[in-house]
């Protein structure tokens, strides 16, 4: 229940006079009380603006009380339709330009309290005994047992309401306090400040910093509660809009707009805080807007938890068609990225999360290693995952480092959790959402573009005879002719000359107009001026430059598309180029990287990870739109091994035994399909579709020579995995059609370490190897054969070898 | 030329060189230290020619000490190994070992004398060889050891 505020005109006063903020107000033969908010005092007589604590406003002639101040009630009190302290909390001069001089940002609510017996400080929340919740932003007074806090409130006001007097507090530990009076709204919505100007406009005169009275012209008008149109000279900035909520609220003869924002979030986490980005005009690009609301700002259970109002009209140009985006990115939890169009009267964001059970490392771990081990390579590259397929393009990758694929998800998150500093393709990592534009271009000219830079669209005005200037990007050009207004986003300053992108435009420029920066003052004269409907702005993550023509890929960040044959600028490189063919939107995953399964990724559009970290499952979606899926690669080890050991690692058929009743290696494998020549022959060819499954890319062949008989151990340097291995140099000996092929998975000496391994493509069916350790050297041996068997399956294999003394 | 193995044909080839003279009159009489033997073919076995195959040339059961007294090594050439002196009229003793190279023995002009003995131990002695010392082994066994005169 909103706090019940009246004003009561008074006369015969005595032992006055009476003051603000201090004793009750009391009438009915103190039957009624309340808290005296603004005393107008014009000596005997005046005007208390009053919150209505006890009873019911006082009647005509009631007599009013505060210790020995007395007065008679001049008319009966009559309530007021906004809340008492917005008079207080702002200024109405003459010039009409209010300013705000209440509490400071981040406050909406503020009361006294008495009955402290421990203190409670800044950024303390305090819990009422109602349930309500509160966080203490500034200690206004604090007089020992009494006092007065400004406080930000975090519990929906439609649902739980405010503390009634008296309720006590307490800040969870020993701070505490009992509620004084009632609590006051120190932040106001769009009607208050036309119940406020209309309250003052019909005043008979001024009073303390407000210069608004009936004789002054009328200073607002309202369509619906939720908006008002200032009046006259009436306006509000900046600083008084942070103060506000609920709706929309133009002026300056509807030049500017403020509009309202209520965020829903959605989430396990009550401390959630979304973070909000919007085109800034004054750095004239896209940026993170400085929360002052955190987890809460005027809550409503249905409405939203953070109520604001943002400027999205100005120099009678819409910022960014009013688009404002909002993120949710609290680390460990599932991030989401949302937007909308902002107009008049307040408009609803909703922005949803959940706890990620793939994110539950701490921060402050994943800060450190293994986590930073990872690094990032930006920028259009090709990656080949060794499928097949070749090398594709990307536009990112990560390396794993040191960490697993569970820790460099968690880093991805930590890149880019709110607040962080860390940057992805050189901004904000908070303002990247994925890739999600892409074009190619042609007829390039003053190129290169330049990766990481913004790519601007729109109606492109190149001017002469500048004075007055520079033109500054994000400020309003208006057309003197056309009366056209235009907001710039691109601007390449050659002194007196120069050329101007500007999006959000009204009407349309014509040549040799004059043109006047709404900011900068600046004057120009156009030149030939090509009007375009359509207008943005693109981060350039990937360049894939093929010299007058290419290919864009990108971030979308302001605007809309580009047409096919529209002209595009780069704000950097001032290089341009025709867009060729219609782009392509990507619809990207909330989490940058995109999807983690606990065990593979799914990449976003144009994202890769490191061939070597990638595992088969991971779905990696290059910059073609196709997901690269790396090949099961698995390993065969042999470990337990000293150096001089001789490990053999050849196929088995699975049943076939020699004399000794051991596994004996399936020779005959494969046969030359083409008789081999020695020191002639680079190719090894089995027949059409020969090639086992599970073969090493590169590796060792045993290859059964004429001359004896053995079998030569011959390198290979790769297969077509159908009929073919090519060799390293040239066949050893000569060996005819049907010779025996046997692919050697290891056949070496341990040279260092204590183990011999292969690595093969895990292909649709088991490889069963039969295993011989042997060493007769004197390095480490002699040993006894340690034979064993292995079935190279979907998680290769590994076996360890028994090594016994034959000395 | 040293010990050599053709892995195809499970052939074992020994040089005459790869022997020890013991007596060159009236007989050529060499000795075959088939401790080294065994370790050499252990040592053919995982060579990269070799280890394509996975037939053991040979099963060794080291020496055994037992009440103090070191009983022999058991040197067993596998089957389809075969073992081939080099040809020529000259005698070999197998020495170091209970071995079946006497079985294994591709026949030829090269007479071969195992010494294996159920008794046969590490430190070699007259008793132990006494149940072999027949008219032909007698000269051998004295040749051995120029002290004996059987």
């Amino acid at each position: 229940m909103a706090t019940q505020y009246f004003q009561v005109n008074y006369d015969n006063e005595a032992s006055g006079p009476f003051v603000a903020e201090g004793a009750l107000l009391t009438w009915d033969a103190a039957a009624s009380s309340g808290f005296i908010v603004t005393v107008i005092d014009r000596g005997t007589t005046g005007k208390l603006v009053v919150a209505l604590l006890t009873g019911s406003l006082p009647d005509d002639n009631d007599q009013l009380t505060q210790g020995s101040t007395t007065a008679d009630a001049d008319g009966a009190g009559r309530n007021i339709l906004y809340p008492a302290y917005f008079r207080e909390d702002v200024s109405v001069p003459a010039s009409g330009q209010m300013a705000w001089t209440g509490p400071a940002l981040g406050v909406t609510h503020s009361f006294f309290w008495d009955g402290q017996s421990a203190n409670c400080t800044v950024g303390d929340i305090l819990t009422f005994s109602g349930g309500q919740q509160c966080e203490l932003i500034t200690v206004e007074a604090d007089n020992g047992g009494d006092g007065e806090y400004s406080v930000r409130w975090i519990t929906p006001i439609d649902t739980l309401g405010y503390p009634a007097d008296n309720d006590t507090f307490s800040n969870g530990v020993l701070g505490d306090g009992v509620l004084n009076g009632a609590v006051h709204e120190r932040a106001y919505t769009p009607l208050h400040l036309h119940r406020l100007l209309a309250d003052l406009n019909d005043d008979d005169d001024i009073a303390g910093d407000d210069d608004l009275s009936r004789v002054d012209a009328t200073a607002s008008s309202k369509s619906t509660d939720q908006i008002v149109d200032l009046l006259s000279n009436i306006n509000i900035n900046d600083t008084i809009a942070q103060h506000m909520y609920g709706g929309s609220v133009s002026q300056n003869a509807a030049a500017d707009l403020y509009s309202g924002l209520a965020v829903q979030v959605t989430s396990p986490l009550a401390d959630t805080r979304p973070v909000l980005i919007q085109y800034d005009p004054a750095t004239g690009t896209d940026a993170v807007i400085t929360d002052y609301w955190k987890n809460a700002f005027m809550p409503d259970s249905i409405k939203g938890q953070i109520r604001l109002l943002r400027k999205t009209k100005s120099d009678g140009a819409v910022i960014d068609g009013q688009r404002i985006r909002g993120g949710l990115v609290e680390f460990n939890y599932s991030y989401f990225f949302g937007g909308t169009t902002l107009g008049t009267a307040e408009t609803a964001l909703a922005l949803f999360t959940a706890s990620d059970g793939n994110n539950q490392t701490a921060v402050g771990t994943v800060a450190g290693a293994p986590y930073n081990t990872v690094v990032q390579v930006e920028g259009y590259q090709t990656i080949n995952y060794n499928n097949g397929n070749g090398a594709t393009p990307y536009a990112y990758k990560i390396d794993y480092g040191s960490a697993n694929a569970l820790q460099t998800y968690e880093r991805t998150k930590y890149i880019q959790r709110r607040g962080t500093s860390e940057t992805l393709f050189g901004r904000n990592a908070q303002l990247f959402t994925g890739i999600n534009l892409n074009f190619a271009y042609d007829n390039e000219a003053a190129g290169p573009f330049t990766e990481d830079e913004i790519i601007c669209w729109g109606t492109i005005i190149p001017y002469t005879g500048e004075s007055g200037g520079p033109f500054t990007v994000g400020e309003v050009i208006t057309g003197g002719t056309s009366l056209s207004k235009g907001r710039i986003i691109y601007l390449d300053d050659q002194g007196t000359t120069g050329t101007i992108i500007v999006m959000d435009v009204t009407g349309s420029f014509n040549n040799t107009e004059t043109i006047t920066g709404e900011s900068s003052g600046a004057t120009a004269t156009t030149g030939t001026v090509t009007n375009n409907t359509v207008g943005g702005r693109m981060l350039l993550a990937a360049l894939n430059d093929l010299g007058s023509a290419g290919n864009l890929y990108g971030q979308l960040i302001s605007g809309l598309i580009p047409a096919d044959g529209q002209k595009v600028y780069g704000a950097t490189s001032l290089a341009n180029a025709d867009v060729d063919g219609t782009p392509a939107t990507r619809t990207v995953n909330n989490q940058y990287i995109g999807v983690f399964t606990g065990t593979n990724f799914q990449t976003n559009f144009g994202l890769g990870t490191d061939p070597s970290d990638a595992i088969v499952g991971d779905q990696l979606r290059n910059l073609l739109d196709v997901a690269q899926e790396p090949p099961n690669n698995q390993q065969g080890v042999v470990d337990g091994l000293e150096i001089g050991d001789v490990v053999t690692a050849y196929p088995w058929d699975g049943t076939s035994t020699d004399i000794n009743g051991e596994a004996e290696p399936n020779y005959d494998e494969q046969a030359l399909a083409v008789a081999l020549t020695a020191g002639v022959s680079t190719v090894v060819n089995v027949g059409a579709g020969n090639i086992p499954d599970n073969t090493p890319q590169s590796g060792f062949l045993r290859i059964e020579r004429d001359s004896d008989n053995n079998m030569d151990l011959v390198e290979y340097a790769s297969h077509d995995g159908d009929d073919e291995y090519t060799l390293v140099g040239t066949a050893p000996s000569n060996a005819s059609i049907s010779n025996n092929v046997m692919r050697a998975l290891i056949d070496a000496e341990v040279a260092a370490g204590s183990s011999l391994s292969y690595t093969a493509v895990k292909g649709a069916t088991n490889t069963q190897v039969t295993i011989k350790v042997r060493n007769g050297s004197t390095l480490n041996g002699p040993i006894k054969p340690y034979p064993t068997t292995a079935t190279f399956g979907n998680n290769g294999f590994s076996v360890t070898a028994s090594r016994i003394s034959d000395a | 030329m040293a010990i050599q193995v053709n892995w195809v044909t499970f052939e074992i080839f020994v040089p005459k060189a790869d022997t020890v003279l013991l007596s060159s009159s009236p007989y050529e009489v060499r000795q075959l230290d088939t401790d080294a033997f065994r370790k050499s073919l252990r040592d053919l076995e995982d060579n990269v020619d070799g280890r394509w195959n996975y037939l053991p040339t040979h099963d060794h059961n080291t020496e055994v000490t037992i009440s103090g007294v070191t009983f022999a090594r058991q040197v067993i050439i596998k089957l389809p190994y075969t073992v081939t002196f080099e040809n020529g009229n000259w005698g070999v003793i197998l020495v170091g070992s209970n071995n079946n190279i006497f079985e294994r023995n591709n026949k030829n002009n090269v007479s071969v004398y195992p010494t294996n003995s159920a008794g046969l131990i590490s430190n070699f002695t007259l008793d132990d060889i006494w149940g072999h010392a027949d008219a032909s082994r007698r000269q051998l066994i004295n040749s051995l050891n120029p002290n004996i005169n059987l």
